[in-house]
């Protein structure tokens, strides 16, 4: 049984135009051949205030022990980062999907978020004076690639995470890493 | 003990959920339940699977690989279709818009058709086209077909992917975050529910009420007095304590009378005493009170029964009432031992007083306190005792016993009464809910007699914001009674069932018969028509009760199913186990834990308990078991000494005495002692290797062992009979003729035999127990193997000297033994001599073997890119050593012969990479002797003696004498051994040997033929063997040995032409014995528990070849001019051998394990070897030599056959790289020993940076675990 452990931190995000406190769902999504043995493959971060240039540190740590009988549905990391305004009100203000790299070591990885973009006037309107954001009906949009096309979105900014990836017993089914 | 620890485990048939709990087991548990299991069940994932599949597919053969196929090409078409379907087809771009009319229209269109409107009309379906026609359908235009639209993963959704949302209060969305800790705390419990009792209830009678509390009372009652029982004894005991402390310190101090009394442990004493006295006191009035009321109770329960005439209950109290004498005796005593204890306590008091007087007055602030005075007034004292002991005995005088007695029911009925009672049957339901939701009930319960004997559990989830859990009583459908629990109370391991209360809520109105529920005692006895004294004695109201057993534990939530129960006890087990023999350190935690489970109590609030874990784990248990026995007292050495003698002592220390005491022990025997201080069975290594062995590994190991103690205690037993028959020898008893041949001591028996131990025998084993040296004399070899000539090129300066062109190898031996070594100089040509001679010093055990193994040193010379200005001054070059062969020469031949002196075929691999066997193109001197060396074997000449020659030689086969005339068997044989000592003077040979009866017999009368296992078994010809001009070599490891010893006895397989059916169809006879013997070789040498089931059969065969030469003996069993059998088909007619028994063969063992095993292991030992620098490992050179292994074994078992060369992709390999490596091939005896093999070649002791390895390992496996194992281990550099 081949096993991958993923360690590292969410570090923070760049470059959101909401100049409010942010902070970020996450969830490890990997196929049916995986097994999580050991950590959370589901969290939140702190909610931080950006500072001057726009980016928010979260240091949030990740340490997830997978097993796995099989390459497909290697895991990946869907993320959504909400904001919490002045008077204590939170949405939705970037989804973002990143699949874990396949190589071990350690990756610096920069992800770019998106939202979907206000389509009417009247949802532009509401948006800017209250607040609030479009959201996905179906969350799994973010890290499938089907169905897709139909989405007007807008980008957001970027989260930086850092990840060490250890895998083990992986050469006994052919995976080589040199 | 130990061993068992590991070993239990506990198979269950599903494995979908034991994934996940096999991988914390990795570490140490898996490997051990690896051993037991002999059917494979896990699930393997192959390569193929990991990378494509989801789902294990189950097909199996050559069914699987077509199927897989057609499944592959129908993924391939769906995965097209999905494709194609999700991509914008560029056609639809180009849509055709088909304008539909109206009718009238149309109409008019179709029956006019006037060239104007078609103008009109055309001109109206340009403007269609271009969008403004409100009323036209799009029809879209798809150049897939309509099966691919079905199949497209997406339907066409209308929904909107996103909507607008409002924002939400950061802190609700909070809290509504559940976080995976939510997960985990939803918990099990399990209720168990038994022995449901009624103490009260609304159908009881009077009687029945009172004779229930007679009874609860009585109960308080004995305890009560078990308790005065145990004051009593106790306060007898602190009086001794305390009068016996005062006798001391009475004595001891010579102080005067009244410092004593301040003297503070007597003090401490004296208070406890009275603390005593005085809840005895408190008990007696407790138990008079008592006493009172059960005798009000039963005053009551006797009228009522004769009011009504009849008894209900079985109970009857009894009053016993003691002898007056008796009582008066011990009056007196207790009132004078009372009265002394009085007049202690005044003192003690006083004395008290006193004291506190006077630290009130040191410290100053006590001017209250006035100084004490001690008054006494005799006759207050003794009034005050007397009362009391009045009360005392009094209380003793009567006594009572509850008696039940069931025969005393329904008597004194009166015949018009006689109607038996209706006992009303109740039926009882236990329903429980968890915060008013009904979750389930219990099952239905009948009863007539207020009490039912049930036991039923229940498993409830508990969510998180559950907060309590009831339990309601129904009676007859009713309602009766709840009980409430609040679920923070439950506490994680329940203890022993509760018994708890369920009250009855309603109130029934008593009358003649039942007393109801929920009425004072006052109504009832007024319903009754029945005055009570001991109506007090009752609560003001009679309210219907019973008690349940309530027994609460919550549920691992994990364990949820009974084999995991099981599971986990054996877990639990196994952990008490490793703690029991300290393979586990306890720690609180680990032994909290155990506790709990194992008593399902929470002792964690218990804080002695907790004390005193922690004192247990603090504590660290000297880990040797000598009781107490110190390891360096001499005591201790003359015990070992002593043991030494009785056991298997050695040499000369038999026959001493051992002296009484420690300081006179000779150091002669300190010596003795330290050489045998050994550890003969290897328990320590045993116990570090175990979870890493595979079963047949581990079958080995013991079987070795085995044969070592067998063969040590088998010894020990001889030397004691031969001890026995020197002395028969010295009255020259030669009626154990057999006895004396066969140890041979000495060959003249007309000398008396030297004082003492004389045998040589003796001696021998004595000599082994110290440093001796192994003298191996290396002469030459013969027809070494030759370095091929694309290996010349580079140090062709080399073959040179003094300017003659020799031979390039330059080959030297080194003899190891034990790890000690010893190597020659190089010497050159594939017909070296040596002469030398080397020396090792070492201790001698017999059943080892000395290895002899012949490298070639190989130079190669560094480009010097370091050094570019003094290039060509230095040369530097790497001195590899390449292995060309290697012998084993048992070390037990070696002592018996004295010296061994012979030419030894070298066991040679079958292919050596970069070495070829010699070319005679040359015509020179030699050329004559390498044409008789045609022969693809290697012959080395040894010469190897050792210290103890002098005590050699002793073992000369002798013949045996007949024990009677009739035994024929033995005379044929002797007459055949002298006439083939006759033909062949140097030769050797013994057929008999002697049982544990002592007795002669034939060397094969035990043996029986057996047939050949399946064919089935031997891997089948891999196709495509490339051609080789060869002969046999996998027979050498056999045939060596012997050849060693010029004892040219072979057994041979009688049965080759009638072993099972399978083999019929194999023709070809040759072809069979080579299979046997294969079969045979691989047999390792000291496995007992194998062997036994092979042997050959019958008939003898004696080698009779005429050729002295070593060079010329062969063991070819194809010429039948070689051999001369010894019996004579006409003497002693063969029986033929026995049918197929199928369990003769277990299946072979499946060795995927210790191939994998082996693989990992080789790796890692050869990576520490070359602990400076680093290992690669090439994969593609391994992968292709792993293929050349199965041609290998074929070729094995079928030496006639063409020995397979390298493979195609090899050759081509070895253009670009330069190789040198070999395959070995071993029996398997354990993986220590495979890699010792390895290391003896030296192949990994290549400095050169750049050199990569190639490893490959396969294991074959044939019926009853008898293994093969091919290790082909190659270094390569690139060229």
């Amino acid at each position: 049984m081949a096993e991958l452990h993923i360690l590292g931190e969410i570090q923070g995000t760049t470059y959101f135009p909401e100049n409010y406190s942010l902070f970020c769902r996450y969830s490890f999504q990997a196929g049916c051949n995986w097994t999580v043995i050991s950590g959370a493959s589901e969290g939140q971060t702190v909610a931080a205030e950006p500072d001057e240039l726009q980016s928010v540190a979260w240091s949030h740590s990740i340490d997830i022990h997978y097993l796995s009988r099989g390459i497909q549905g290697w895991p990946k990391l869907v993320l959504q980062v909400s904001c919490v305004d002045s008077i204590g009100r939170s949405w939705v203000v970037g989804y973002a999907h990143c699949n874990i790299p396949a190589v071990p070591g350690l990756h610096n990885l920069e992800i770019p978020s998106w939202i979907p973009a206000a389509t009417t006037l009247t949802d532009r309107l509401k948006e800017y004076f209250i607040g609030g954001s479009h959201q996905l009906l179906n969350l799994d949009i973010i890290s499938l690639g089907n169905d897709r096309f139909k989405l007007k979105t807008r980008s957001k900014g970027i989260i930086k995470l850092n990840v060490d990836i250890v895998l083990r017993n992986f050469s006994k089914f052919g995976v080589e890493y040199k | 003990m130990t061993e068992n620890v590991e070993l239990q485990t506990f198979r269950t048939c599903y494995e979908s959920q034991d994934e996940i709990e096999e991988y914390h087991e990795i570490n140490a548990v898996v490997d051990t339940q690896n051993i037991v299991q002999s059917s494979k069940k896990e699930i393997t994932i192959n390569e193929y699977d990991f990378f494509t599949e989801t789902v294990k597919i189950s097909i199996k053969g050559v069914k699987k690989k077509k199927s897989k196929k057609k499944n592959d090409k129908a993924q391939i078409l769906d995965v097209v279709n999905v494709e194609m379907a999700s991509l914008t087809v560029p056609v639809t771009e180009n849509t055709i818009k088909i304008v539909s009319f109206d009718e009238m229209q149309l109409n008019r269109v179709i029956k006019k058709s006037s060239p104007l409107f078609r103008r009109f009309l055309r001109r109206f379906t340009v403007d269609a086209e271009h969008g403004r026609g409100q009323k036209a359908e799009v029809l879209k235009f798809t150049p897939m077909f309509p099966k691919i639209l079905e199949n497209a993963v997406t339907p066409p959704k209308t929904e909107p992917l996103a909507h607008y949302v409002n924002p939400v209060v950061f802190n609700d969305l909070l809290s509504s975050y559940t976080g995976h800790e939510d997960i985990v705390t939803e918990t099990f419990l399990n209720i168990t529910l038994e022995n449901l009792k009624f103490e009260n209830h609304y159908l009881f009678s009077l009687e029945n009420l009172l004779s229930t509390k007679i009874t609860e009372l009585f109960e308080s009652y004995e305890i009560i007095k078990k308790k005065l029982y145990n004051l009593d004894r106790e306060i007898k005991i602190s009086r001794d304590t305390k009068d016996n402390l005062k006798k001391d310190l009475l004595s001891a101090s010579s102080n005067n009378q009244m410092n004593v009394r301040f003297e503070p442990t007597l003090r401490k004493y004296t208070e406890k005493f009275f603390q005593f006295k005085k809840q005895y006191k408190e008990t007696l009035l407790l138990e008079k009170e008592m006493f009172d009321k059960l005798i009000t109770l039963w005053i009551d329960i006797e009228s009522i029964r004769a009011k009504l005439k009849r008894i209900k209950t079985p109970v009857i109290l009894v009053l016993n009432e003691k002898n007056e004498n008796e009582l008066k005796e011990k009056w007196m005593e207790v009132f004078n031992q009372e009265y002394s204890d009085y007049l202690d306590k005044i003192e003690f008091d006083y004395v008290g007083k006193y004291l506190q007087y006077k630290t009130a007055k040191s410290t100053g602030d006590g001017v209250e306190i006035r100084k004490p005075k001690l008054e006494i007034d005799e006759d207050l004292i003794k009034a005050e005792v007397e009362g009391f002991v009045n009360d005392a005995i009094e209380g003793k005088r009567f006594d009572c016993t509850l008696v039940i007695d069931n025969g005393i029911v329904g008597k004194g009925m009166k015949s018009v009464d006689k109607k038996p009672e209706v006992g009303t049957e109740l039926v009882y339901i236990f329903e429980i809910y968890i915060d008013d939701i009904y979750v389930c009930e219990s099952e239905q319960y009948h009863t007539k007699s207020f009490s039912v004997d049930f036991k039923e559990s229940f498993t409830i989830q508990i969510l998180k914001h559950n907060q309590a859990l009831k339990i309601i009583l129904l009676e007859n459908d009713e309602r009766f009674s709840v009980f409430k629990l609040n679920l923070n109370e439950i506490k994680a391991y329940a203890t022993e069932s509760t018994r708890i209360k369920f009250k009855y809520d309603c109130d029934i109105k008593p009358n003649s018969r039942y007393i109801g529920s929920g009425n004072s005692i006052k109504e009832i006895t007024k319903v009754h028509d029945v005055r009570l004294k001991s109506g007090h004695l009752f609560d003001r109201e009679v309210v219907s009760t019973c008690t349940v057993g309530l027994r609460i534990t919550s549920k691992d939530p994990n364990v949820d199913n009974e084999a995991d129960v099981i599971k986990s006890s054996m877990a639990t087990g196994r952990q008490i186990q490793r703690l029991l023999h300290g393979i586990d350190e306890p720690n609180l935690s680990l032994l909290l834990d155990l506790i709990n489970k194992v008593y399902e109590q929470d002792i964690g609030q218990d804080e002695a308990m907790i004390m005193t874990l922690k004192q247990l784990c603090k504590e660290r248990v000297p880990l040797n078991n000598n009781f107490g026995v110190d390891l360096d007292a001499a005591e201790y050495t003359r015990l070992k000494l002593l043991r030494l003698r009785n056991g298997r002592g050695a040499g000369s220390l038999r026959d001493m005495a051992v002296p009484l005491h420690a300081s006179q022990i000779t150091t002669e025997q300190l010596e003795y002692l330290n050489n045998s201080d050994t550890n003969d069975l290897g328990v320590e290594y045993f116990r570090s290797k175990r979870p890493d062995m595979d079963p047949i590994e581990l079958k080995r190991y013991t079987g070795v062992k085995y044969i070592e103690r067998l063969n040590s205690d088998m010894l020990r037993e001889l030397n004691e009979r031969l001890l026995k028959k020197t002395y028969r020898d010295v009255v020259r008893d030669y009626s154990y003729g057999g006895w004396r041949s066969f140890f041979s001591i000495n060959s003249q028996w007309t000398s008396l035999p030297p004082s003492g131990t004389a045998s040589t025998q003796q001696l021998l084993r004595e000599s082994i127990g110290r440093e001796q040296d192994i003298l191996v004399t290396v002469v030459k070899a013969h027809n070494l193997l030759d370095r091929c000539p694309e290996m010349l090129e580079e140090n062709e300066c080399e073959d040179r000297i003094a300017g003659l062109k020799v031979r390039p190898l330059r080959p030297f031996v080194r003899v190891e033994y034990h790890g000690a070594c010893a190597q020659t100089a190089t010497a050159i040509g594939c017909h070296p001599t040596w002469n030398q001679t080397l020396k090792i010093n070492t201790k001698l055990s017999p059943l080892s073997c000395v290895h002899v193994n012949i490298y070639d040193q190989y130079k190669t010379y560094v480009p010097d890119t370091l050094s570019a200005g003094d290039a060509g001054k230095t040369v530097r070059y790497r001195i590899h050593d390449r292995w060309l062969g290697t012998l084993e020469v048992p070390l037990y031949a070696v002592l018996a012969m004295g010296s061994l002196r012979g030419t030894f075929r070298i066991t040679t691999p079958p292919v050596v990479f970069g070495y070829e066997p010699l070319e005679t193109k040359e015509v020179s001197l030699m050329s004559t002797l390498s044409q008789l060396l045609k022969k693809e074997v290697s012959f080395i000449t040894l010469n190897i003696t050792s210290s103890l020659f002098h005590l050699g030689g002793s073992h000369v086969y002798n013949q045996p004498t007949p024990n009677m005339d009739t035994d024929r068997l033995i005379k044929h044989l002797n007459q055949f051994v002298t006439d083939y000592s006759n033909d062949f003077p140097s030769r050797h040979l013994s057929l008999t040997l002697i049982n544990s009866m002592g007795v002669n017999i034939c060397s094969t009368q035990f043996l029986r033929s057996i047939p050949l296992p399946d064919l089935d078994c031997f891997p089948k010809n891999p196709k495509n063997c490339e051609s080789a001009v060869s002969k046999s070599s996998g027979l050498s490891q056999s045939s060596s040995r012997s050849s060693g010893r010029k004892k040219e006895v072979e057994v041979e397989e009688g049965s080759m032409y009638s072993g099972a059916a399978s083999w019929r169809n194999v023709n070809d006879v040759t072809k069979l014995v080579c299979v046997c013997m294969r079969f045979v070789s691989l047999i390792p040498c000291y496995d007992v528990t194998e062997a036994h089931a092979i042997t050959l059969t019958g008939p003898i065969w004696v080698n009779v070849q005429s050729s002295q030469d070593c060079e010329n003996v062969s063991f070819n069993f194809f010429k039948s001019s070689d051999w001369r059998p010894v019996f004579d088909k006409s003497t002693f007619p063969i029986t033929s051998p026995r049918g197929n028994d199928s369990g003769l063969y277990t299946v072979p063992p499946d060795v995927d394990n210790i191939t994998n095993i082996l693989e990992t292991k080789i790796k890692a030992k050869v990576q520490k070897w070359r602990s400076h620098s680093k290992t690669i490992w090439n994969r593609y050179c391994s992968s292709i030599l792993r293929d050349m292994l199965p041609h290998m074994e074929y070729w094995a078992l079928n030496p006639t056959d063409d020995k397979p060369g390298p493979s195609q992709k090899l050759r081509q390999f070895m253009l670009t790289y330069k190789v040198f490596g070999f395959p070995l091939n071993m029996p398997f005896l354990s993986v220590k020993s495979v890699t010792s093999r390895i290391k003896a070649t030296e192949l990994h002791a290549n400095d050169d940076p750049h050199v990569e390895f190639a490893l490959a390992v396969e294991v074959y496996g044939y019926p009853n675990n008898i293994l093969s194992v091919w290790v082909y281990f190659v270094s390569i550099t690139k060229i």
